[in-house]
């Protein structure tokens, strides 16, 4: 298994109807799943749709799969959700051409290590401390 | 018009084949510098074109213009307040949306530009087609295509930038971020004119944007211009922030990425085509390989080995040339001057000081050499790869592994070789523990002192010190992150561009560049500090009456003797020898240098250090090889080398192990050399440089104190 001892523990899955969110306990495990504080953020980019003025609908939430992308397996493809971190942060990776919404693919992992993914074309590997920064579901 | 004058920067993505086009514009006309203040290497060249005086200035590649790296400020600040009059943005045409990022941003500063679509027949042959024509008015600036291996439409791009130039070719392109952040933006541009007036670098647009993105360079510029008109501007662009936060449930700077590649990929549904080839992708195989979780370590280290016999091994030839050359030289000088003392300044000084330095050249080249090989081919990230979660541990990039072990060999090209860190603090806490890979120059002072002591067990000892070495890089690795180079360790993130072939014009010029750098250093520098150097060991001189007494008396004894055939012309020589010995030990310790080290004994006494291995220490500041032959002088021997059992007869006779092997650790721990010193003031300035000394000669004492302490309490048990 590539997946660090963590996934163990929460839920990597995310299958709560769109009214619980950020409300039952799916929240707290995902919190400690991912390791980061900002939950609710997560969850709200993938809450983008009715309710408010978002021109663009995402996909309904039932039945994705949130992962960060440490967790994610070789030679899978994976849709970046969200970029956590601050501006700097998210501002180089867009520059890099991870943005949300954009496809990926993950062709090495290294346990605790960096990963190594394709996006636009372009090979580039990402650090640790990225990694679990980065929101991805698969596709 | 003749001889107009045009300056044209490029700017590109990294791996954007940027450098290529460079040396095809330039050639060899290249002047290699540093942005002030900055570790930041610029580059420039001048040519004569069609009528025109046309300066080439390469700027640092980029992936956009944040301010995330000194790299991205540096080429942002240049476009902004030096204006080239031309921007040739070189594009991977292989990798276009990517790329046309730093399109798009370049064209949000107002540069006047050239596209310069390069690797254009890796692009044909993946399939891919673009319609030009379209492409360029769509993005508002003319399209060369280039293949700057083969050296195709370098001159294109000339033409294209005179014409651009000449204003027959601008248009200009407006990107719009969508409804929401165009809102925002002009709230912010309007609180900007009430409040701004004349601090403005670029459009009031374009600084919008910035703020909206939270650009932390524009930022502190407009708070240090004016800090109560920013806390006003703030207040706008907050509200601004927030509002997008919650309307679009995203922060601003995604939105506007997302923005730019909207407006990318609008352009490229145009007038862009991509037929499936169907071609599996080379670079993913050979990677699949190369970073494999088992392969990749034994790869890595394979070729570092090969790299490091290829440096040292190779490299000997050569340097036995140069020694045997510097030689010849010395022999000629001592032949053509007669007065003593001018004699041993050329000599002794200037040619011994600089040729020491001279000597590495080689190992220089065939470095820099095998790193161009190592990054043209693609290889160097991938190695950086390999091995930064080992070098991660101890705090530092996966790239820094190179100059560590480089440092094995010589610190000087490893200091020089640390510039593949892009990150300032990567680099510098590489370069500030790279000392301690013990160097080639430090091997004969152990093989000298633990054949003295502990000629049994030589080998383990020497071992046991590059050990201590590797030891006490970790420790401060991790002791200089949590403290001088505090923070975050940066976020890693890094391309590995396809692997291709080297072009011998690239790795040419990247290797002689280097190698020259380091020969004027050389000439100039370390010139200066031999001649110093010299003096301090030979001033001041010992008067008339400050010879030994019975001096004259033994002469003439031995002139007897020798005349009168009681002994032999060997043993006559042998004994001339012993009194010239005598002379160079009293002439030392009457030197400036004699004296520092008397003068400085009751600093070194606590580590069981008498003057003589002061004054070794000291004259280790010029290369620590030099300690062998500084003791030889200090007891009075003439000509003997490392193995000498003639000396180390003598150190046996003055010193115990203990201060032996406390010794070793002192000259292991303390900054390498002068020449090493000077390369590295150049590469991360004086003030780094200073902390270096300090610090190590700190270490190097206190350790030293603690085991000649320790040692002297257990053994008197």
């Amino acid at each position: 298994m590539i997946f660090g001892k963590k996934i163990k523990t929460g839920p990597k899955r995310l299958r709560k109807p769109k009214a619980n969110i950020g409300h039952g306990p799916g929240q707290q495990s995902l919190k400690g799943h991912l390791g980061i504080g900002k939950t609710a953020d997560i969850l709200k980019s993938g809450m983008r749709g009715p309710g408010y003025s978002n021109p663009m609908p995402a996909p309904p939430l039932q039945g994705r799969k949130l992962l960060t992308l440490a967790h994610a397996v070789p030679g899978k493809k994976y849709r970046i959700i969200k970029v956590e971190g601050d501006c700097k942060l998210s501002s180089r990776l867009c520059a890099m051409g991870l943005i949300p919404d954009e496809l990926l693919s993950v062709y090495t992992a290294s346990r605790g290590g960096p990963v190594l993914i394709t996006i636009k074309g372009s090979r580039f590997a990402i650090g640790r401390g990225m990694t679990n920064r980065i929101i991805i579901e698969e596709t | 018009m003749k001889g107009k004058k045009i300056v044209i920067a490029l700017a590109g993505n990294p791996n954007s084949g940027k450098t290529t086009i460079f040396n095809n514009l330039t050639g060899l006309r290249q002047h290699v510098g540093n942005y002030p203040g900055v570790t930041v290497e610029k580059r420039s060249g001048e040519i004569h074109y069609k009528d025109y005086f046309i300066k080439i200035i390469d700027l640092p590649g980029i992936y956009s213009l944040t301010a995330f790296s000194e790299e991205e400020i540096v080429a942002r600040n240049y476009i902004l307040r030096e204006k080239p009059d031309i921007v040739v943005n070189v594009i991977d045409s292989s990798n276009l949306e990517r790329n046309l990022y730093l399109t798009v941003q370049l064209l949000e500063i107002g540069a006047p530009l050239v596209l310069d679509f390069n690797m254009a027949d890796i692009a044909k042959k993946k399939g891919q087609e673009v319609n030009r024509k379209l492409l360029s008015v769509l993005l508002g600036a003319p399209i060369v295509e280039t293949v700057g291996p083969k050296g195709i439409g370098t001159g294109e791009v000339l033409d294209a930038a005179i014409k651009v130039k000449e204003g027959k070719d601008i248009k200009k392109v407006e990107i719009s971020y969508g409804e929401e952040i165009e809102n925002e933006l002009d709230r912010i541009r309007s609180s900007i004119n009430n409040h701004a007036g004349t601090f403005l670098w670029s459009g009031d647009r374009w600084t919008a944007v910035k703020l909206l993105e939270q650009d932390q360079e524009i930022i502190n510029k407009l708070k240090k211009a004016d800090p109560d008109r920013y806390s006003e501007i703030e207040k706008v662009v907050s509200a601004s922030i927030r509002h997008i936060n919650n309307i679009l449930r995203d922060p601003p700077e995604v939105v506007i990425a997302d923005a730019r590649y909207g407006f990318i990929k609008g352009a490229l549904r145009e007038a862009y085509k991509e037929a499936d080839t169907g071609n599996i992708d080379v670079t993913e195989k050979i990677d699949s390989i190369i970073t494999n979780r088992f392969f990749g370590l034994p790869i890595f280290g394979i070729i570092i080995w090969l790299m490091f016999q290829f440096v040292f091994t190779l490299g000997r030839y050569p340097m036995r040339w140069i020694e045997y050359g510097f030689e010849k030289l010395s022999v000629w000088f001592s032949g053509i001057i007669h007065a003593e003392l001018l004699r041993s300044l050329v000599v002794d000084g200037i040619i011994g000081g600089v040729g020491g330095v001279v000597v590495f050249t080689p190992n220089i080249a065939l470095l820099f050499l095998a790193i161009a090989l190592l990054e043209d081919s693609g290889y160097m990230a991938r190695g950086a790869f390999v091995m930064d979660r080992i070098m991660h541990k101890i705090g530092l990039h996966g790239k820094s592994f190179i100059p560590l072990i480089i440092g094995f060999g010589c610190t000087v090209p490893a200091y020089m070789g640390s510039r593949i860190l892009e990150n300032k603090k990567d680099r510098l806490i590489t370069m500030h523990i790279n000392t301690f890979s013990s160097c080639g120059a430090r091997l004969p002072v152990y093989i000298l002192l633990a054949g003295a002591f502990f000629p049994a067990i030589a080998g383990n000892i020497i071992f046991s010190i590059y050990f201590i070495g590797i030891l006490f890089a970790i420790i401060m690795a991790k002791v200089l992150r949590a403290t001088r180079f505090k923070g975050e360790m940066e976020p890693f993130v890094m391309e590995l561009p396809p692997y291709r072939m080297p072009t011998f014009k690239g790795v040419f010029i990247h290797t002689w560049e280097r190698t020259w750098m380091y020969l004027k250093k050389a000439g100039t520098i370390i010139l200066a500090i031999s001649i110093l150097m010299w003096f301090l060991f030979t001033f001041p001189m010992l008067g008339p009456d400050d010879y030994p007494e019975d001096l004259e008396s033994r002469i003439t004894l031995l002139e007897e003797s020798y005349n009168s055939g009681s002994i032999t012309g060997e043993a006559y020589i042998e004994a001339v020898a012993e009194i010239d010995g005598e002379i160079a030990a009293e002439k030392l310790e009457f030197s400036a240098a004699g004296r520092t080290g008397k003068f400085l004994e009751p600093v070194f006494r606590p580590l069981g250090f008498d003057w003589r291995m002061v004054v070794a220490s000291i004259s280790g500041i010029a290369a620590k090889e030099v300690i062998v032959s500084n003791f030889n002088t200090l007891f009075s021997l003439q000509g003997a080398d490392e193995g000498s059992a003639g000396l180390q007869q003598k150190l046996k006779e003055n010193y115990d192990p203990l201060k032996g092997y406390t010794f070793m650790l002192f000259v292991l721990l303390y900054f390498p050399c002068m020449a090493s010193m000077a390369v590295f003031r150049r590469e991360a300035g004086t003030k780094e440089m200073f902390f270096q000394m300090g610090y190590t000669s700190v270490l190097a004492w206190v350790v030293a104190f603690v085991v000649y302490q320790a040692g002297s309490f257990f053994m008197s048990l």
